[in-house]
């Protein structure tokens, strides 16, 4: 952005606009911006080590000195805080500088361990590197340098080693300016100055693998990572962490054909250079003990290995049954993990090829498919840009943690408004009107919330209302809303969730209002997208509206909507399904009524898992396959944004492990059946030809940038700028800056796919989404479960609380980052950090129960019980007890209701 | 119930309410704990990071930075013995020498029975009195070898025991709990600095 001739006058003319010469380049940067960004745009570096784009500056190392003159003369100023403004001459290069960075390095090294040969950061050191190009060269100090204890562990995940440490505060900023959690703080003065935690409180952030990635020294180090690689022998793709729907971009980094390491990638759009712990550490599961490295079959009472060729054989047989009669008998679970190209391979060979359509990825929480394709989405900028956030559901720090970041930082900078609607205080609440709710109450609390109840007991309802009616009746056209919003309960869909959605549509139709739906597995949205649920087809189209499909060969297609995952076993443990089909999900311990995925085992006559880990499902199999996951695949994955981003492989798996889309054209060939595609490709290009949402997908993604692009894909070309990484901001990353091109816009979607057939919800049309035809409420036969359980034995649960001595309360089970789940259960050091089990419950609940926090309790329910530790939150609705979703309250999950008796 | 005696918390109540952030409140907290224990206890900078609204790793960290507070148990008299230029000059390094041999004790650490801390300071802006003590934040000087040992005797025997008090605080802090205008009277004032910003900012953008 050099300035020339022309863009001169403009200059006067724009406000916002300075103009400035560094090192004699005139440059033309935004009022404020910093000296150090002002320099780059003049493509001169400034070294640097506190400075992070994405933290406030504070210019405590001295390293980006540089000269600017002033009438007093020229004078050294740290260019990572003064703010560019019209006029000034800076000059990174003079003697001066020169000087006081020669001394700067040499004042750090002087206590500096140096030592590089052992340490992590060696070959991709920001203070390595920069004493090297600006440094003295050699030292004056000869005493005895100061010493700390080596490495000592501040957490389950990370070391420190305090005499590498340069104090340049980026870790313990990250914790409070960005996590706002400070668990880490300077210790002590001078040169004694160390990072330090409290004594008894380890650095158990969520986030804590940022400060790891960010140290511009080896003072702190992951332990995943220590002592794997050397950064020459790095070899890094770009990709997209697949560890929950918000799709955050990653280097995936490996050394001899191992994922050694995960960084985050500054993208804008989505996670500005942050990851969470479960998303960096996570890939260590794909080296766990319990993962599939053959096809297995049960033989003879046993799971045993069998070639490929036996395994396919059998699967095809049982499937080329199905296809022959009974498409019905057989269903289909799961299918989150997948990329989007696996996802339409299987529902090709299932919906297209087999003819059923009994397929449920099972990733729903939402409780149906108009609340997520009906509503207008918003992005992560576009929430971070409201002025209104209205979280409902879940907590966002355990279920999508760089939107809880994201969202945090809007509150703070731009001072967005935040009405919280959820089951317990989070993190959040502090900065929100945080409204407290449970499962069944949930309509009750969002009429009382649009009616303005000024006359409700409960004071949060009275200030949100408030609060919400003040934004919906503004007279500023500029105002705008951002709805993100999930299930209550982590095993329940909400039911009423659309008329709630429908009825805030209504509330705010006079301003802008947008939805993100946050979904709670991984690639959930994709293989929806990709017609992974009942009635649904490719591209967010439905079975009457199959037309483009039948020319691909999707012969068999029904036409009759099947049924989704609860109903699949409740006919499964009814006897009335043959073949059970599980994609990646271990029903056994992750099915909300595990009664019933227990006789669904039990009594189904065929049970083909394709998975990535032996768990407590597949170990009972008739045939089990090995798919590759994580870095070991390539494809597209689309997130909670609709945002489609790509996979990208970096390692080899176990050798007899097959990408699943292979899987399915293995078992469609040995069907004697074609499913018209022989790579990823071909895929993609069909996917383009006949999934609406998605047409021009193949073209689009061979040229995606960084950001990805957002599903539909429309017709105009989005350019969007790429921010250069800060090379000492991701060490060693500059490299994938080559990696992305300018983003291309899909294909014009054909008039016939247009505007007018949306998904709707309520009464109010949301027209801004293209998608093929109205969505048909499918109806399903009522879940007991779901609405309280009217099963014989165990009524004392069934009925809301008369009798309030015995504490009956609903239960809400939610969800945690660090679960017990195969992917943290795989992963080494996750492995190892132990989510604490508790049961929040409100002040009065505590009072009649007669116990305190740290007391521990039991929760019963039928002939189950469970401990658990107090913890009292004023942010729990009466008569309602949170429990994490964790092997330890699962003996509570069963089909008898929500209501359990609390003791203590 | 809590580590912090009632009092301290009534008192710290009252500090909490006198700034404008919480977190304003921390030092002067971490004095009044002090005072209770004599050093900062892991339980005390609990409670007090709960207090002010930070966490304990912050409080902690905060407190480090100062030499008045102490993270670690000290004896019932904390002798602070400054070596800066003025007492320097009147022999303040031979003193610390004398008083590490008859206290048996090097810098920074406690007798054996638990009577007195030895710390070396910086000047205690006390130069007129050089070279000087301070014992629990109360002065000292000027002291020779004998003066040192006879305070040191009167310490142990109690006779000072009015003027020093044990673990002392500093006396700013507990006199009158610091400030001493009421919540309204703050708000008061707050108010006014409101309205007068207010004014400012709109005198601001008229202008642009
Ligand atoms: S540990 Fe690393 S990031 Fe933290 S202050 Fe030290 S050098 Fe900076
Ligand atoms: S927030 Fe989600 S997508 Fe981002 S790093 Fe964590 S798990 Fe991965
Ligand atoms: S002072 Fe500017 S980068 Fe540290
Ligand atoms: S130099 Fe000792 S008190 Fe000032």
């Amino acid at each position: 952005m050099t300035s020339s001739d022309q863009t001169e006058d403009k200059v006067e003319l724009d406000p916002s606009k300075v103009k400035l010469t560094i090192d004699g380049i005139e440059v033309v940067v935004n009022k404020g911006e910093l000296l150090i960004e002002a320099a780059a745009k003049a493509g001169k570096f400034v070294p640097r080590f506190c400075y992070h784009p994405r933290m406030e500056p504070v210019g405590v190392c001295r390293m980006c000195l540089v000269e600017v003159d002033s009438p007093r003369g020229p004078s050294l100023q740290p260019s990572c805080y003064v703010p560019a403004d019209n006029g000034m001459v800076v000059n990174t290069q003079s003697e001066a500088v020169k000087k006081a960075q020669n001394g700067v390095l040499e004042y750090l090294l002087i206590n500096h361990p140096l030592d590089c040969p052992v340490c992590d950061k060696g070959g991709e050191c920001p203070l390595q590197d920069q004493t090297v190009a600006y440094g003295p060269g050699e030292s004056r100090f000869i005493e005895e340098k100061r010493h700390f204890a080596k490495p000592i562990a501040i957490s389950q995940l990370v070391e420190l080693d305090r005499e590498r440490c340069i104090q340049c505060s980026r870790c313990t900023r990250f914790s409070e300016e960005i996590a706002g959690e400070a668990e880490i703080d300077f210790l002590g003065r001078g040169d004694r100055t160390e990072v330090a935690i409290f004594p008894s409180q380890p650095f158990d952030s969520y986030f804590s693998g940022n400060t790891v990635q960010i140290c511009p020294v080896g003072a702190l180090t992951a332990k995943p990572y220590r002592f794997k690689s050397r950064p020459w022998d790095l070899e890094q793709v770009e990709s997209t962490c697949t560890s929950c729907s918000v799709g955050c971009r990653v280097a995936a980094q490996s050394s001899a054909n191992q994922v050694v390491r995960y960084l985050g990638i500054d993208v804008d759009e989505i996670n500005q250079s942050w990851l969470c712990d479960r998303g960096r550490f996570g890939f260590e599961s794909i080296y766990s003990a319990n993962r599939l490295q053959a096809p297995m079959m049960t033989i003879s009472g046993y799971l045993q290995d069998v070639s490929w060729a036996q395994a396919i054989e059998k699967v095809a047989e049982v499937f080329a049954e199905h296809q022959l009669k009974g498409a019905d008998k057989i269903g289909i679970i799961g299918g989150s993990r997948l990329t989007n190209e696996s996802a339409y391979a299987y529902t090709k060979l299932f919906k297209g090829l087999i003819g059923t359509d009994n397929v449920d990825a099972a990733p729903f929480n939402l409780g149906s498919i108009n609340s997520l394709y009906g509503l207008k989405t918003a992005t992560i900028n576009e929430v971070a840009e409201s002025d209104l956030i209205i979280t409902i559901g879940s907590n966002l720090k355990e279920t999508a943690p760089i939107l809880f970041l994201r969202i945090r930082d809007a509150i703070l900078k731009r001072e967005a408004k935040l009405v919280e609607v959820g089951p317990y205080s989070t993190p959040l609440s502090e900065y929100a009107t945080h409204v407290n709710v449970n499962f069944s109450n949930f309509s009750e609390v969002i009429s009382s919330l649009l009616n303005g109840d000024s006359g409700s007991e409960n004071k949060q309802i009275t200030l949100a209302a408030e609060l919400l009616k003040s934004v919906a009746q503004t007279a500023d056209a500029n105002v705008s809303v951002a709805i993100v919003y999930s299930s209550i309960d982590a095993n329940r869909p909400l039911d009423n969730l659309e008329a709630a959605l429908s009825k805030l549509a209504t509330f705010f139709s006079s301003v802008t209002v947008r939805y993100l739906p946050v979904l709670s597995k991984p690639n959930a949205m994709g293989a929806l997208d990709m017609g992974m649920y009942p009635n649904l087809l490719p591209g967010r189209s439905v079975l009457s509206s199959a037309k483009l499909l039948k020319e691909v060969g999707w012969e068999k297609l029904p036409t009759k909507a099947g049924v989704d995952a609860t109903n699949l076993l409740e006919m499964a443990a009814a006897s009335k399904l043959d073949t059970l089909v599980l994609i990646g999900t271990d029903i056994l311990t992750d099915f909300y009524d595990l009664e019933l995925a227990e006789k669904a085992v039990a009594n189904v006559k065929n049970l083909i898992c394709i998975d990535t880990h032996i768990n407590s499902t597949n170990a009972k199999a008739t045939c089990v396959l090995p798919a590759l996951y994580d870095a070991e695949r390539s494809g597209s994955f689309t997130n909670m944004e609709g945002r489609v981003s790509k996979i990208a492989s970096k390692v080899t798996g176990p050798s007899l492990a097959v990408d699943d889309w292979a899987i399915a054209v293995q078992i469609a060939d040995s069907m004697g059946e074609d499913m018209g595609f022989e790579s990823l490709e071909e895929i993609q290009d069909e996917i383009s030809q006949v999934a609406p949402a998605y047409f021009g997908f193949s073209k689009g993604l061979n040229a995606l940038g960084e950001s990805g692009v957002v599903v539909p894909m429309g017709s105009k070309p989005v350019s969007i700028e790429r921010r250069p990484h800060d090379p000492i901001e991701v060490p060693g990353i500059a490299s994938t800056n080559h990696q992305g091109t300018p983003l291309y816009a899909g294909a014009v979607i054909p008039s016939e796919y247009s505007d007018e057939n949306t998904f709707k919800v309520g009464s109010v049309s949301m027209s801004n989404f293209r998608l093929v035809a109205e969505f048909k409420e499918i109806t399903l036969e009522p879940k007991s479960a779901v609405s309280g359980g009217t099963s014989g034995d165990d009524n004392n649960s069934n009925s809301r609380p008369a009798d309030i001595d015995r504490n009956i309360c609903e239960m809400v089970v939610v969800e945690s980052l660090m679960d017990d789940g195969t992917l943290i259960k795989s992963a080494a050091t996750l492995s190892e950090i132990k989510t604490d089990n508790v049961a929040k419950i409100s002040p009065s609940l505590a009072n009649s129960v007669g116990c305190h926090a740290g007391d521990s309790i039991k929760l019963k329910l039928g002939s189950a019980e469970a401990e658990f530790d107090v913890v009292v939150d004023s942010g729990v609705a009466e008569n309602t007890v949170i429990v994490k979703k964790l092997d330890a309250s699962k003996v509570l999950y069963g089909s008898n209701g929500l209501l359990v008796e609390v003791k203590k | 119930m809590g580590h912090l005696s009632e009092e301290i918390i009534n008192k710290a109540n009252i500090l909490l309410e006198i700034y404008p952030n919480k977190r304003s409140a921390l030092i002067p907290l971490c004095h009044l704990a002090q005072g209770q224990d004599g050093y900062l206890t892991p339980e005390a900078i609990v409670e007090i990071a709960d207090l002010v609204g930070v966490t304990p790793a912050e409080v902690r960290g905060t407190a480090s930075f100062y030499d008045m507070f102490h993270l670690e148990p000290v004896g019932k008299h904390v002798v602070a013995m400054c070596t800066n230029i003025a007492c320097m000059l009147r022999g303040a390094d031979e003193l610390l020498e004398h008083a590490q041999e008859s206290l048996d004790v090097g810098i920074g650490g406690t007798t054996q029975d638990g009577q007195f801390t030895l710390e070396e300071a910086e000047c205690l802006a006390g130069c007129n009195n050089a070279p000087c003590v301070q014992v629990n934040h109360r002065f000292f000087g000027p002291l020779d070898n004998e003066g040192f040992d006879r305070l040191v005797e009167d310490l142990r025997s109690g006779k000072l025991k009015d003027e020093v008090p044990e673990h002392g605080v500093l006396n700013r802090v507990d006199r009158n709990y610091g400030l001493k205008a009421t919540p309204d009277q703050v708000q008061a004032e707050r108010d006014v600095m409101e309205s007068a910003k207010k004014e400012r900012l709109a005198k601001k953008s008229e202008a642009n």
